[in-house]
C-alpha cells in the first residue's frame, strides 16, 4: 500500500485530482475504450472534485470517454432532494465537467425492485471492463461506502441498514430529524471495491485518525472495513498531517521517506497530456 | 442525553407563513404552529414586528384565539410584540418599516392588548424612546415582560428601564447601524450591564462566533437566551422573495437578506438548527446550552417548565455535539 502524506487537505486535495488526471490521461481513453471511474460522496472528496474540475476546464483532462459508477446512494429518497448522491454529484462535480449523462451511473435507490438493481450494477461494471481506478473516503469508524463495521470484506452491492449511529450523525443534513434520514441504502460492496484495478482512499481530518491507524498499522479486520485495503496490490491512501496523529512516529517517517520524491502533486502530472 | 425541550421566545413565521402579514388566517397560522412544533420547537412565542395598525387589529385576535385553544396549550405561551416603539433610526430599526413606528403610546399599548385578549407576554422597545419607562412600568403591571433591543440606548437609558422592571436585550449584537461609537455605544452598554439577560441568535449569520463568545462570557450562560428570530421563510426553499414589502434572498447557506439595503431580515433557521450552531462553537458544556435553550426563556417569561407540553422527543449526543429529534 502506498500512503502519501500531504501537509493540508488542499495538498491532499491536489494530489488526488493530479493522480486521477494521470491516470485518465495515460490511459487515453477513446469511443471504444472508456476509462471506468468509482467515485464517492462526502466530505472528503469535495476538494478532489474542485481541483478536477479546474483542470478539465484549464483543458488538462477531459472526462468524454470517462464512465463513473458511483459508490452509493439512500433508499427511497427522491433522486433531486438535495440531500441525495445523485444531487451532490451533479451539484459538485458532473455539471461542471465535459461528461456525458449517459457515462454516469449511480445506483437508483427509488428502483422498483433494489436487489435487481444492485445485481445489474455489479453486472454494468462486469460489461464495463473492471473499474479501474475506484476513489473512496472512509468514515470515523472507517466504513468505506456504506459497508459499515461488520461488513463482509468480500461483499458486493446491496442493500444496507444504516446504524443508529450514522443516522444520527447525518440528521444534521435533514432538518435534524432522525424521523427524516433514510434508514436504508444501496452500497457496492468492499469486495466490489476491492476488485478495480487501483483503490484510492481520501482521508482528511482529525476524527479521522482512529480510522487511519487502523487502516495502515492494524489488522485486516471486518470492523475496520477499509483495512481490506492491505491486501490490495495497488492500493493508495492520500492523507493529511492531522489525520496521522495517532500513526506511529516511526510509520509517518517511513511513508514519508519512501514518497518523499512524488509528494508534490506537479509531479503527476510532468511530462504527459 | 434528553433534552427536556426546546423554548424559542422570536418566532416571526414559518414555511411561508408570515405572523405580520394583512392576509393571515387562522388555518395558516394553525397549519404554521403545528410545523413550528413538527420541526423540534417545543415552545414558543408568535413575534409581530412593527406593523399597520390594521394588521394589529387583524392579526392579534386570531393568534389570541390560537394561543387558548387545547391543542396549542403549552406550546403557544403567548405573543412577542417586536415594536412598534422602538427606534426609528437607520440600522436599529432593522427590516422595521420606518412608517409602522412609534413612539410609546400607552394607549396604544392598552388597545394593543385588547385585541391580544391579554396573551402579550413579551414586548420589545427602545429604551431611549420618550416615555419607555412609562409604557415599561404599565406593561409589567399587566405581566408583560419588556425586553429592550432595536434602540440606540446608552447606559443611563437601560439603567433607567432597568429600575422600570425591564429584564433582558432582544437580538443583542443585531439591529445596529454598521457604524457606532468605539466606546459610548448601545453594544458596550448594554454588554455592561448585568441586569438584563441578552438573547441572541445563533444561526450562523446573525453573529460571528468571536462576538457570541464575548456575548457569552460577559453575560455568563445563566443570562443568556437563543431565540431563533426565524422569518417567514424559515424552512422555504432558496431563492428570491418579497417579503414585508422588501425583496429578499435566502441563500442556499440559510443567510436571509434583502439585497437592496444589505441588511439581515431574520434568520431562515429554527431553534434546534440555532442550538447546534452554538454547540459546534463548543463555547458551553451541554447543561449550559439546554439552560441556553429551555430553561432560561422559560424563567424570563415565567412559565414553569411543568407547564410545557410534550413535543418531539430531543436529544443531545455529546460526541458529536448535536441536537436531533428522535423518532416520533
Amino acid at each position: 500500500m502506498r500512503v502519501i502524506i500531504e501537509p493540508n487537505y488542499e495538498m491532499v486535495s491536489r494530489w488526488a485530482a493530479n493522480y486521477v488526471a494521470s491516470r485518465i490521461i495515460k490511459f487515453r481513453p477513446s469511443d471504444s475504450k472508456a476509462f471506468v471511474l468509482g467515485l464517492p460522496t462526502g466530505s472528503s472528496p469535495l476538494g478532489m472534485y474542485e481541483e478536477l474540475i479546474k483542470l478539465n476546464k484549464a483543458g488538462k483532462v477531459s472526462f468524454t470517454n470517462v464512465v463513473t459508477f458511483n459508490m452509493d446512494e439512500y433508499v427511497s429518497l427522491p433522486e433531486d432532494h438535495p440531500q441525495s448522491y445523485h444531487s451532490f454529484m451533479w451539484t459538485n462535480f458532473f455539471s461542471n465537467i465535459d461528461i456525458q449523462k449517459e457515462s454516469v451511473n449511480i445506483l437508483d435507490g427509488n428502483a422498483s425492485g433494489l436487489e435487481a438493481e444492485c445485481a445489474g450494477y455489479e453486472e454494468k461494471i462486469k460489461q464495463m471492463g473492471g473499474v479501474r481506478l475506484f476513489v473512496g473516503g472512509i468514515g470515523p469508524d472507517g466504513h468505506i461506502a456504506f459497508n459499515e463495521p461488520g461488513s463482509s470484506l468480500s461483499s458486493r452491492t446491496r442493500i444496507m441498514t444504516l446504524t443508529q449511529d450514522t443516522i444520527i450523525a447525518n440528521s444534521r443534513f435533514f432538518d435534524n430529524d432522525v424521523n427524516k434520514v433514510p434508514k436504508t441504502a444501496l452500497t457496492v460492496g468492499v469486495g466490489t471495491v476491492m476488485d478495480a484495478d487501483e483503490v484510492m482512499i481520501i482521508v482528511n481530518g482529525h476524527n479521522k485518525a482512529r480510522a487511519l491507524r487502523h487502516a495502515i498499522e492494524g489488522d485486516v479486520n471486518h470492523m475496520w472495513t477499509v483495512s481490506a485495503l492491505q491486501m490490495h496490490p495497488r492500493g493508495i491512501i492520500v492523507c493529511d498531517e492531522e489525520s496521522t496523529i495517532e500513526l506511529k512516529v516511526g510509520t509517518v517517517k517511513y511513508f514519508k521517506d519512501i514518497e518523499s520524491a512524488n509528494l508534490d502533486p506537479a509531479t503527476l502530472l510532468k511530462g504527459i497530456g | 442525553m434528553e433534552v427536556p425541550g426546546l423554548i424559542d421566545l422570536q418566532v416571526n413565521g414559518y414555511k411561508g407563513v408570515n405572523f405580520s402579514s394583512q392576509d393571515l388566517t387562522e388555518d395558516d397560522f394553525v397549519r404554521a404552529c403545528r410545523q413550528i412544533i413538527e420541526s423540534g420547537t417545543t415552545a414558543f412565542l408568535p413575534t409581530l414586528i412593527s406593523s399597520p395598525k390594521s394588521v394589529y387589529e387583524h392579526n392579534l385576535p386570531i393568534i389570541a384565539q390560537v394561543c387558548k385553544a387545547e391543542e396549542f396549550h403549552g406550546h403557544l405561551l403567548g405573543i412577542h410584540l417586536e415594536g412598534p416603539f422602538i427606534s426609528s433610526q437607520d440600522g436599529a430599526r432593522g427590516a422595521h418599516m420606518c412608517e409602522y413606528v412609534k413612539q410609546p403610546d400607552i394607549a396604544f399599548l392598552q388597545q394593543l392588548i385588547d385585541w391580544a385578549n391579554g396573551t402579550i407576554k413579551l414586548i420589545t422597545v427602545a429604551a431611549e424612546a420618550k416615555g419607555a419607562e412609562q409604557l415599561a412600568q404599565y406593561a409589567l403591571e399587566r405581566g408583560i415582560v419588556v425586553s429592550l433591543g432595536h434602540q440606540m440606548a446608552g447606559t443611563e437609558d437601560l439603567d433607567r428601564l432597568v429600575n422600570a422592571g425591564a429584564t433582558s436585550l432582544t437580538h443583542l449584537g443585531n439591529a445596529l447601524p454598521e457604524f457606532i461609537k468605539r466606546h459610548k455605544n448601545p453594544l458596550w452598554a448594554a454588554l455592561a450591564n448585568d441586569s438584563l439577560t441578552a438573547m441572541f441568535v445563533t444561526d450562523g449569520h446573525h453573529l460571528p462566533p468571536e462576538v457570541l463568545k464575548t456575548i457569552i462570557r460577559t453575560k455568563s450562560p445563566e443570562c443568556c437566551i437563543v431565540v431563533s428570530d426565524c422569518a417567514p421563510l424559515a424552512g422555504a426553499k432558496p431563492g428570491r422573495y418579497q417579503m414585508m414589502g422588501q425583496n429578499v434572498i435566502l441563500e442556499k447557506s440559510g443567510r436571509l437578506y434583502n439585497p437592496d439595503a444589505g441588511y439581515l431580515v431574520g434568520s431562515s433557521a429554527t431553534i434546534i438548527k440555532c442550538m447546534n450552531y452554538l454547540a459546534s462553537l463548543n463555547l458551553v458544556t451541554a447543561d449550559e446550552l439546554i439552560a441556553m435553550g429551555f430553561y432560561n426563556p422559560l424563567r424570563l417569561i415565567s412559565v414553569n417548565a411543568k407547564h410545557i407540553a410534550k413535543g418531539r422527543p430531543i436529544c443531545f449526543d455529546e460526541k458529536r455535539n448535536l441536537f436531533y429529534l428522535q423518532k416520533s
